[in-house]
């Protein structure tokens, strides 16, 4: 819940608050390996990205990769996958591998110069989408006319089930940092106790729809729900109130929590990111009338 | 062991009371001849065997001396006040004298207002103290035009905040919550308005203001940092009178006046803002609904019984709301409710004993119909409390007594409805708790140089059901700032004790007077704080909730002590000086893991973490009372630092509000009785902020990184600001008038200074952008000017 979203709003209604982007000295930065590593059950190729720190003010998406990586997928037997580096800090493994072992653990190691690294992820089951429905919206004050879309789905029966849900709008992936949808259960947070019924409104909705970026007749929507650790789930939260942490009620910043543990004692590297593994459904619909 | 000795310490300043001789006494109340109001701030002096002897009055004003047989002449003097001279003969008997001071008038038929006697700080025991008098804060120039106490208190030495907007006030390090805000002894859990742009005092109905930062009476408990004290008007028992005013932003109107003539007395203040009225013709059409404004009352009545009782009943309601309706609608506000009975038994005890009804609450519906979310929640407290005074001779006056507060915390009620039809509920259990204090101080003038005053406090609170008491384990030291792991949940029945708690509160002050013109204090206290809000944003949020002490949440605690040299300057006391030094020790201070959820979450006292603070600092504050030229100078110096395991590395860190400098200039010229001008000027050193140093990609986010893994480590840039505003008094002078009106023409931030209240950073919005970006947000960006119109008959 976003609390401060609206009451920001309406302060900046009625005073003359302002923004001024402004130069800032920051504290030096120091080079860290980021893990980028999402796997599902998805056919297809699976990927895992290695790269470096940048500077804050550095150009997004220029962090330098980690190549010679050795990296290795390991299921509950112990049996190896070993990824190859397909291009720089790229490294896949090919289609093929079925990797559907729900409620069991895997390993990931990476081996990078002197540092060992590894992690370990159990994977989470996927919700059912039932279906996608859409309901075509006037004009207001604030947007346009539009279709907003909505899935239908239960959360599986149990406490502690984690879910990002991820949407793609004629399969390009609704990527901003507000885009990001996720569930505990069937709502926002462990406390909630909101267990193995339908989704709650805003994640079934409202994270859905891109106010910016509406759906229109003929467009594609596709839905998919990837079970994720409770883990992940809390980097993704963590990481969306970092991104944009901002105004009157901006929380403390912090760190987000990795997964990804040096195993070497003597070295004093650490590692960034995550490593997940999970079940994934998808579901696809085209607005009609 | 210690507090062994505070006892014996206690039970001999007993004993050298006993021993005193019997006397008669003199006692009453002090009056003021044109309302009969109560004077709190008055001085009866006589001389007495060679020597002057002064009397202050108690918070309802009554006084009482202690004399032999034989002759006395009672000076009674009161700023702003005429002074009266009464000739009183003793023979045989208690004589009670009460005693009516009439108001000094001006040429233009204004009353002047002052807060306290010249001077009389360096008089008294008490330290860190201030007093503020509604008339001296009309002065001085306020956002909008708009008068505000909790603003106004900001510019007092060792009074702080994170910035503009934001609710509340920092005391000498202390969070927001942990002021023990009073309106008529009724504690208000929210004092603002509009998030933190005004506070509830409605200054038309405010007699008097007192903030206690240090050596805090033992009458007071249950928070660290101090005590706001605010006292609204009794009501006038002889005429109808009346005040208000027309703003920018709202407008304002209280009436007072006799019920029955002498015996019973009203008073009734409102205040409503109306920014959406005013809107409404510019808004498009399916926002013409919108709703944005706050209202509250304040209103209050009295009875005199006889000349020994009195009771009074006063009450405040309040709610600011915000909504487009369909969309969401947000409302929230104060109820207070105090009744009280003053009763003098005799000439030498007086008993204040009050019955207290106090909630905040808020509720925020998002969607209409079949589809929408309804929460809420409020925090609801009882209490019951007799404080007596007793007057024993002219060396002891003791004040004595208990109080206990029943709270019931809603942390939460949230229903979803779903569009099928079906709803979930996923409330949050209620909570249920007890305070309990006893109390007993004692103001021992031990000569004509040393006054003491040294107190206890035992509070006492018990956390019970209906409810669930959650058992976390610990997390190992890699993981401090996650969630703990859930051990277990155990349920207890109605009434049942989860968790219970005592402290001793021992408090001490002594005074050392080196002349007539100056003195030297000293304090000690140790406060104890059993209800908490639960907050980790920068700025209070109307939905922060409060939380009892529980079986994970201990009770806070703090120590401080502070010393004090007070000077007087002047012939008249044209100055009154005053420096102090303050360190306060500070145990379970209460912060928040990374990105904790703290709404609507059962397990929320799982992702608190606990630490340990200190707070630091010297205050400086001169002050110049009478003349044309008013004003005062405040510089404060103070470090406020918290130790928290799993944060900053184990180091410590500065808090959120800790501003190393804080200058606070306040002056007020009056040219000639019809134009007064009134200048403020602020500096305080930027606040505390952390900033990363890098970032890193997954899944295509660029997540900010701070490589040092630190807390608060860079200062955002110092605010400072200059206020100016021009009071001009309309009508023809004349003495006696009924109608007196006036205009007030503000400016805020007159050198149009962007002030930073934080710098963030994000990725910027715009399509294709690759640098991120560090923006300076301000609150207020521009000059604000203002014309208030106010009027009084």
């Amino acid at each position: 819940m976003n609390k401060s979203i609206f009451i920001i709003a309406i302060i900046a209604t009625f005073f003359c608050s302002c923004e001024d982007v402004i130069d800032v000295k920051l504290n030096p930065d120091k080079k860290e390996l980021v893990v980028d590593a999402v796997i599902t059950n998805q056919p297809g190729v699976q990927t895992i990205r290695l790269s470096q720190t940048i500077g804050y003010f550095d150009d997004r998406g220029s962090n330098p990769p980690i190549i010679g990586a050795t990296v290795i997928l390991l299921d509950a037997d112990s049996f190896p996958y070993f990824f190859t580096e397909s291009g720089p800090g790229r490294y896949v493994y090919p289609d093929g591998a079925d990797f559907n072992r729900i409620g069991e653990n895997y390993g990931l190691i990476i081996i990078t110069g002197l540092d060992t690294f590894l992690s370990i992820s159990n994977m989470a089951a996927a919700a059912n989408i039932d279906t996608i429905l859409w309901e075509k919206r006037p004009a207001t004050s604030f947007s346009v006319e539009r279709y907003e879309a909505e899935f239908m789905g239960n959360d599986l029966v149990g406490l502690g089930n984690t879910y990002w849900i991820r949407t793609y709008k004629n399969d390009s992936f609704l990527g901003k940092p507000s885009n990001i949808n996720i569930a505990y259960d069937a709502s926002f947070s462990p406390g909630a106790n909101y267990d193995g019924i339908e989704f709650i409104v805003p994640i079934r909705r409202l994270n859905l729809n891109d106010g910016e970026n509406p759906y229109r007749l003929n467009d594609k929507i596709t839905v998919e729900i990837l079970g994720i650790s409770n883990e992940f789930f809390l980097f993704l939260r963590l990481a969306a109130e970092q991104i944009n942490n901002q105004g009157l009620f901006a929380t403390p910043p912090a760190n987000v929590p990795s997964n990804i543990i040096n195993q070497s004692r003597s070295s004093k590297n650490k590692a960034n990111g995550f490593f997940v593994i999970g079940e994934s459904k998808i579901r696809t619909a085209i607005i009609t009338e | 062991m210690q507090q062994k000795k505070i006892l014996l310490t206690f039970l001999a300043s007993f004993f050298s009371i006993i021993i005193y001789a019997q006397t008669f006494s003199i006692s009453g109340v002090i009056k003021d001849s044109s309302s009969s109001e109560t004077l709190q701030n008055a001085m009866v002096s006589t001389f007495i065997n060679g020597k002057f002897l002064d009397a202050y009055p108690n918070n309802y004003g009554f006084y009482s001396l202690a004399v032999s047989p034989g002759e006395y002449k009672l000076r009674v003097m009161m700023p702003g006040y005429n002074t009266q001279t009464i000739v009183v003969k003793v023979v045989d008997a208690n004589i009670k004298l009460d005693i009516l001071l009439a108001k000094k008038i001006t040429t233009l038929g204004t009353v002047v207002l002052k807060g306290k006697k010249d001077g009389e700080d360096v008089q008294k025991v008490e330290m860190s103290t201030n007093k503020l008098d509604i008339g001296q804060i009309k002065k001085i120039p306020a956002l909008l035009g708009e008068v505000d106490i909790v603003r106004s208190l900001q510019l007092l030495p060792g009074v702080s905040t994170v910035g503009e907007g934001a609710s509340g006030f920092n005391v000498r390090g202390g969070n927001i919550d942990q002021n023990l805000v009073l309106l008529d002894e009724a504690p208000v859990f929210n004092s603002s308005h509009l998030f933190g742009f005004f506070s509830v005092f409605n200054p038309d109905a405010v007699r008097n203001v007192t903030l206690v930062k240090g050596g805090i009476p033992a009458a007071y408990g249950g928070r660290l940092s101090s005590v706001l004290d605010v006292r609204s008007k009794e009501g006038n028992l002889k005429k109808f009178q009346g005040a208000g005013g027309i703003g920018a932003i709202f407008s304002r109107i209280a009436i007072e006046g006799p019920l029955i003539k002498d015996k019973s007395s009203f008073v009734l203040a409102a205040r409503r803002s109306y920014i959406d009225v005013l809107a409404k013709p510019f808004l498009p059409t399916d926002l013409k609904d919108a709703v944005f404004n706050f209202w509250d009352i304040t209103a209050k009545v009295n009875y005199v019984f006889s000349p020994l009782d009195r009771v009074f009943i006063s009450s405040y309601f309040g709610r600011d709301k915000f909504g487009f309706p369909g969309a969401f609608n947000f409302d929230w506000g104060s109820q207070t409710l105090t009744a009280r009975w003053n009763h003098i038994f005799n000439s030498k005890l007086f008993l204040n004993a009050t019955a207290i009804y106090s909630k905040y609450d808020y509720r925020i519906i998002f969607g209409s119909g079949n589809s929408r979310f309804d929460w809420n929640s409020d925090i609801t407290n009882y209490s019951v409390k007799g404080d007596f005074n007793y007057f024993l001779n002219n060396k002891h006056t003791l004040d004595f007594g208990a109080m206990t507060i029943i709270y019931d915390f809603r942390p939460g009620t949230a229903v979803a409805s779903q569009s099928n039809g079906t709803s979930f509920d996923f409330s949050l259990p209620n909570k249920y708790a007890q305070e309990s204090g006893i109390y007993i101080d004692d103001d021992f003038r031990i000569n004509k140089k040393v006054n003491v005053k040294l107190g206890l406090r035992i509070s006492q609170f018990s956390y019970r059901g209906s409810g669930k008491a959650y058992y976390y384990g610990e997390n190992p030291e890699d993981r401090l700032n996650q969630p703990k792991p859930l051990l277990r949940v155990d349920s207890f029945g109605r009434r049942k004790s989860i968790a219970n708690y005592w402290n001793f509160e021992p408090r001490a002050a002594i005074k050392y007077q080196i002349n007539e013109l100056s003195s030297l204090k000293g304090s000690y206290n140790r406060m104890a704080q059993y209800i908490h809000l639960i907050s980790n944003t920068t700025a209070s949020v109307p939905l922060d909730v409060w939380l009892p002490t529980t079986n994970n949440i201990k009770p806070e605690l703090a120590d401080q002590i502070a010393v004090g040299y007070f000077r007087n300057f002047g012939k008249k006391v044209l100055f009154e000086f005053s420096t102090e030094i303050y360190y306060k020790w500070l145990q379970n201070q209460i912060n928040y893991i990374d990105g904790a959820d703290l709404l609507l979450n059962e397990r929320v006292e799982g992702e608190l973490l606990f630490g340990t603070g200190r707070a630091y600092g010297a205050e400086f504050f001169i002050k110049k009372n009478s003349g044309k030229f008013t004003g005062w100078i405040s510089y404060t110096l103070a470090r406020t630092e918290l130790l928290v395991k799993g944060i900053n590395n184990n180091n410590y860190f500065p808090s959120r509000f800790d501003r190393p400098h804080n200058i606070n200039i306040v002056a007020s010229y009056e040219f000639n009785p019809r134009w007064t001008v009134s200048s403020t000027f602020t500096y305080q050193s930027g606040t505390p902020a952390t900033f990363p140093t890098s970032q890193y990609a997954v899944q295509g986010y660029s997540i900010p990184h701070n490589a040092l893994n630190s807390r608060n480590d860079v200062r955002i840039p110092a605010y400072h600001r200059l206020d100016i505003s021009a009071i001009h008094e309309l009508g023809k002078p004349k003495k006696d008038r009924k109608w007196n009106h006036e205009i007030v023409f503000g400016a805020y931030n007159v050198y149009n200074k962007r002030n930073p209240f934080s710098i963030y950073f994000r990725n910027p919005a715009a399509l294709g952008a690759v640098k991120n970006e560090a923006i300076r947000f301000s609150v207020i960006g521009s000059i604000v000017p203002s014309i208030t119109y106010n009027f009084k008959f």
